[in-house]
């Protein structure tokens, strides 16, 4: 009853911060402004406003694409943070821990340098997310069986982020220090300014399915965070349900990578704050991290593309911001994990 | 008495050997005796000389490979066989030492800009090699940079003064117009980037070619240390700058820009006024900022006030590239190079 209150309520606070996003901006549009415009433009009641042109096009080509990106980007991370997670049964654990965002980073490095087009640098990224993540398996699956699984994927994870994030640092080494390093090093940092309405029909699709799949899923990842042997001796095909999982998250978090760069710390904080209001349940704390993804995130790019003349790279707003709210979190990490 | 005569001789005899030339930061320079081969210790510097004479340089800044494929066909033979030593760009320092006392240059140029150069400067003089500072970077310090150069490399001062001269000429015109009050300003937007919302400040050093011809930067910045490094700014600051004209560095956003919803009501667009900066073989106006800036001052003269109109620009180009670099152009490489003026 008082779960079902709370998702309501955000739900609510989802969709005023993305009206409040709508009308904020480098360029003023008054409330007033944008409410004509939504009643004459979607419902064909009263006046167009003045400078009907510009306005549209700031509220519906420049704007709206890149709220909505941000709130499928924010959900995205938060839920692939929160399945790794409840998988790992560790809340230290974000969706770089098996090599994602390492592989993506040179995957998109390298798109930069040996091709000219921005499309190709976003399958480069998706493509070398995924590898990183299978030199990951492939080093925990060297060990064999032998102790426990978990602790080998991590394993696996470290020696690919290393791995990848060296030859990251090869490709700055080579890259034409003209034109193509200051694009990988402003790609490293994060942003949603190349989001159009291509892009964001393109991957809103996959992100979709995928953040609504393991939603609901919460209830297989809540016999798996009892550990393996519980989880058998309960009916569920472990093994079955881990690599969906795993697969679903790594999807997640390789999109939003290919379409805004490095966006830290929304993977790893989101999920704890939901724990924190909603408690361990994956089945109700999935759902709630997305809601609270979407608001984090939104609202933070609201900040970057606003406040200066300049855009702030999203990737060091999240950081920044997180790191005060992870701390506080932490403050009331005895309540406990699971 | 003989003493005497030895004594009065002495400073004579070092003077026949030992030649003394100011450099562009004051720094007096005693040249070395016989000087053939010059380590230009960044790619502007690097292109400086290749533009005096491609023998002259005793190795390169990096891989040519690295850079653009057309571009490197344009470049002499000799030039792409040089072995790599380094250099002081991209905010960092990749000077191999070794192998520059393998290769021996016989004079360092470059222009220092920050402290931690100062130990480079002092690793070459310790062996042995003058280090000479020329403001290879700004546009109005190319004639003397010229003139510097016919001193130190003798050989060539009648071919070092001819460039000098033509970089005196078309400075002298473009101020014709940046100075000339009665000339309209146009707000100038330089798009960087595949975005093209990475631009420059004001009185960053990535704008000054623009600036240099009268442009109107849009995006200026409060602070006062003038930030020479890219600034990523929201679509919707573009659309309030509205600018006459934007001048784009990214070829992928170049060939979107015409049909992207995001930039179709800002004026430049609306009236087809952005244009591509021509990079065969080296950037007409930046990164690197390089000699080729001259024939970029010609160049956006034409784009920003229609002068010199495309007949004459086309004829510049052939003259230039003939002048600086040794090529002639064909119709094909000119529209290559600057596509359909």
């Amino acid at each position: 009853m008082k779960n079902s209150f709370l998702f309501v309520l955000l739900a609510v606070f989802l969709i005023g911060s993305m009206l409040f996003s709508l009308s904020i901006g480098r360029y003023e549009i008054s409330i007033q402004t944008i409410l004509e415009m939504i009643l004459w433009k979607v419902f064909g009641m009263g006046m167009p406003p003045k400078d009907v042109a510009i306005l549209s096009n700031i509220l519906f080509d420049i704007r709206l694409p890149r709220i909505l990106a941000t709130v499928l980007v924010g959900s995205a991370l938060a839920v692939s943070g929160g399945t790794f997670q409840a998988m790992f049964v560790n809340p230290l654990v974000s969706p770089g821990i098996l090599g994602v965002l390492a592989g993506a980073s040179f995957g998109a490095a390298l798109g930069i340098m040996i091709t000219e087009s921005w499309f190709s640098v976003q399958l480069f990224a998706f493509a070398f997310g995924f590898i990183a993540v299978l030199v990951a398996l492939g080093v925990a699956r060297i060990y064999g069986k032998s102790g426990s699984q978990t602790i080998l994927l991590v394993l696996g994870g470290v020696i690919s982020s290393s791995l990848f994030s060296a030859l990251l640092s090869v490709i700055k080494f080579v890259a034409d220090p003209y034109n193509k390093l200051p694009t990988i090093v402003y790609w490293l940092m994060g942003s949603f300014s190349a989001v159009d309405m291509k892009t964001l029909t393109a991957i809103s699709l996959p992100l979709l399915f995928s953040t609504i799949t393991l939603v609901l899923m919460g209830k297989y990842l809540n016999i798996l965070s009892l550990g393996d042997d519980d989880a058998k001796a309960l009916g569920v095909r472990v093994e079955l349900v881990r690599n969906v999982a795993i697969l679903l998250a790594i999807l997640l978090s390789t999109l939003t990578v290919a379409i805004a760069g490095m966006i830290g710390w929304v993977g790893l904080i989101i999920p704890h704050i939901a724990r924190f209001v909603v408690g361990a349940n994956n089945r109700v704390m999935l759902p709630m991290s997305a809601l609270m993804g979407g608001v984090f995130l939104v609202l933070t790019d609201t900040l970057c593309r606003s406040a200066m003349t300049i855009e702030i790279p999203i990737g060091i707003a999240t950081s920044l911001i997180g790191i005060p709210i992870f701390i506080l979190a932490l403050r009331n990490a005895k309540k406990g994990f699971a | 008495m003989r003493n005497m005569i030895l004594i009065f001789l002495f400073p004579l005899i070092l003077g026949l050997h030992a030649k003394e030339l100011v450099d562009m930061r004051g720094v007096k320079v005693t040249l070395p005796e016989k000087i053939e081969k010059a380590f230009g210790m960044s790619p502007p510097a690097t292109f400086l000389l290749y533009s005096l004479d491609p023998t002259l340089i005793a190795g390169i800044n990096f891989d040519p490979k690295r850079g653009d494929k057309e571009a490197l066909k344009m470049l002499s033979e000799e030039y792409k066989k040089l072995p790599v030593l380094g250099g002081l760009h991209s905010g960092g320092n990749s000077i191999n030492k070794e192998e520059v006392l393998v290769v021996r240059p016989d004079i360092a140029v470059y222009m220092r800009k920050n402290a931690g150069e100062e130990l480079v400067e002092k690793f070459m003089q310790d062996n042995g090699i003058a280090v000479f500072n020329l403001d290879t970077e700004t546009i109005e310090g190319l004639p003397k940079a010229y003139a510097l150069m016919g001193e130190i490399f003798s050989k060539h001062k009648e071919r070092a003064m001819k460039l000098s001269h033509y970089a005196q000429q078309i400075i002298d015109k473009a101020n014709s117009f940046a100075k000339n009050p009665s000339v309209q300003r146009k707000v100038v937007y330089y798009a960087q980037g595949s975005d093209g919302l990475k631009t420059g400040c004001d009185k960053s050093a990535h704008y000054s070619a623009i600036a240099f011809v009268g442009g109107t930067n849009p995006h200026v910045c409060k602070a006062s240390n003038a930030n020479n490094s890219l600034e990523q700014i929201p679509i919707e600051q573009v659309i309030l700058y509205n600018p006459d004209i934007i001048i784009v560095q990214d070829k992928e956003f170049f060939e979107k820009i015409k049909n992207d919803p995001q930039w179709a009501l800002i004026k430049a667009v609306k009236e087809d006024k952005f244009y591509l900066v021509p990079r065969l073989p080296l950037n007409w106006i930046d990164r690197p900022p390089s000699f080729m800036r001259l024939l970029g001052v010609s160049w956006l003269t034409h784009v920003i006030y229609n002068e010199p109109n495309k007949n004459e620009l086309k004829s510049e180009m052939r003259g230039f590239y003939k002048l600086f670099l040794n090529i002639d152009l064909s119709d094909e490489q000119i529209e290559q190079i600057v596509g359909k003026l």
